[in-house]
């Protein structure tokens, strides 16, 4: 036996060959995987809107029935008709851009000290937003927000608009995107207040109370019960 | 240094020597197959199967277990000519040698062997049968006709031998055995059968199941590839004992000497 070391440098080679298939399927599945991981969805949610607005969802109530929305849209037509009060136009409005829903879409964040800019936040399916900074002019981007709500049933947008227009003044308007917001998520304490704070602006004080009176009954909430506090002791 | 794998080895070194044959459930039916046969009133029988399925070592063992019974001859290597095959066959049947510068009359022969009939009761083991011309075998076919001498042929079988096989004998061959290479568990008996034989327990033991599907599956059960490769095999572990031990296991047969074996015989190709 003296050719062993030929022997052995052909079976180095011999098993190298025997693994490449196996060293070729391993590399395929890790790069399937990884691509597999890669577009899935939902993988870059660390990057969700809720990382810029913790406040959006980290509060928690109870719900409000869905049953008093007929009666409310009816009660924020009719109060619409009596509506007084200016509106306080911004020097600079929110502008949007409507995009198809499966790229981009624009979610408005609201600029609560009234000051010369609006941020536009860009959110794609998957979460993965970018923020930027825009000009904007034109009051139609409210509309803008609420035609892509119908689309999308977005909270966010619709928590927006509640937002917004309460800020503006446009109580009716605010009440009812309110009552969408919490439709959507019944634990959503912010969108309750804004509806309670709504319908006492538009005159319906005991209303307002009646709402906050249930929901503290039900959550024990703080924020609630200060709300209820102020508006009984009419500092609201 | 003397290496306690070169008697290993050396247990696998091909040979027909009766002494080394191993009794198989396989081997033992076609054994008593061909004892059968024998004793029926047939002219010829075709022993039929592939180089390195025990054609040879039969025939050698029904020789040795026959000889004081039976007027029984081997005829192992084919005689390249005529002449030499009928001056062994000569000696055969008269006891006595050619005179020198002689020839055997065939027809002379023939009526020979028709004298003989009722008086003994010859049997020839024609090992290698294949090599034989066609002329020869229509020969040995008309000396199996006189009834006195019977031929026990031994066919590789290929597929030209399959042509000679049905050209020359098919029609007239009145019985055909045929072995065929050994299953795994067959495989199995055999290797360990083979070392028990010599002592070699340590050995057999380390010779594991699945070391056992690798030995099959590179000589597909064939026992003289089989011989081939475990004396391979034992031939590299002799050179890793004698000069690099830390390679070796000695309770297990590393799968990688095996593997080296088979790419030595040509089995699998870098």
């Amino acid at each position: 036996m003296h050719d062993i070391s030929t022997l052995e440098a052909q079976w180095k080679l011999y098993k190298s060959k025997q693994r490449k298939p196996y060293y070729l399927a391993t590399f395929a599945v890790l790069v399937l995987s990884t691509t597999f991981f890669l577009l899935k969805p939902g993988t870059f949610s660390g990057f969700s809107l809720d990382t810029y607005l913790p406040s959006f969802n980290t509060l928690k109530t109870s719900s409000v029935p869905n049953n008093t929305k007929g009666e409310d849209s009816t009660l924020l037509n009719v109060g619409l008709k009596h509506l007084e009060g200016g509106i306080e136009k911004a020097s600079h409005q929110i502008e949007l851009t409507i995009e198809p829903e499966d790229t981009l879409v624009d979610i408005p964040i609201l600029d609560l000290s009234g000051g010369q800019q609006s941020t536009r936040v860009h959110r794609s399916k998957n979460k993965k937003i970018k923020l930027e900074i825009i000009e904007t002019s034109s009051i139609s981007a409210y509309r803008d927000v609420e035609e892509r709500f119908l689309r999308s049933k977005d909270i966010d947008d619709a928590f927006f608009l509640a937002k917004s227009y309460f800020n503006k003044g446009d109580y009716e308007k605010s009440g009812y995107w309110a009552l969408e917001t919490n439709k959507l998520d019944t634990s959503h304490e912010e969108s309750l207040l804004i509806f309670a704070e709504s319908k006492v602006k538009l005159g319906k004080r005991s209303e307002g109370i009646s709402i906050l009176k249930r929901y503290i009954r039900k959550t024990n909430s703080n924020a609630a019960r200060d709300l209820l506090g102020k508006i009984e002791s009419n500092r609201f | 240094m003397i290496s306690r794998y070169e008697a290993v080895k050396n247990v696998f070194v091909d040979s027909i020597d009766i002494d080394d044959y191993i009794e198989l459930n396989s081997s033992q039916k076609a054994f008593e197959q061909l004892q059968h046969s024998m004793e029926k009133p047939l002219k010829m029988i075709l022993l039929f199967g592939r180089p390195g399925t025990g054609k040879s070592i039969l025939l050698n063992r029904i020789q040795e277990k026959l000889k004081d019974q039976k007027e029984i001859y081997y005829f192992d290597t084919p005689t390249t000519s005529e002449k030499e095959f009928f001056q062994k066959l000569f000696k055969v049947l008269t006891h006595k040698d050619l005179p020198k510068n002689t020839e055997v009359n065939f027809s002379s022969l023939i009526d020979f062997c028709k004298n003989l009939r009722g008086k003994r009761e010859i049997i020839i083991l024609l090992d290698e049968a294949q090599m034989y011309g066609t002329e020869m075998m229509e020969k040995i076919r008309l000396l199996s006709d006189t009834r006195s001498v019977k031929f026990i042929i031994s066919l590789h079988k290929t597929e030209d031998e399959d042509i000679i096989a049905k050209e020359h004998f098919q029609s007239r061959i009145w019985e055909v055995i045929e072995l065929k290479n050994a299953s795994i568990e067959e495989q199995t008996v055999y290797i360990h059968k083979k070392l028990l034989k010599k002592n070699l327990y340590e050995i057999a033991n380390s010779i594991k199941p699945k070391d056992i599907h690798l030995i099959h599956k590179f000589t597909k059960g064939n026992y003289r590839e089989c011989n081939k490769l475990i004396f391979t095999i034992f031939e590299i572990c002799e050179y890793y004992d004698k000069n690099e031990p830390a390679k070796i296991d000695y309770l297990h047969l590393p799968r990688k000497i095996i593997e080296m074996a088979g790419l030595k015989l040509g089995y699998i190709h870098a």
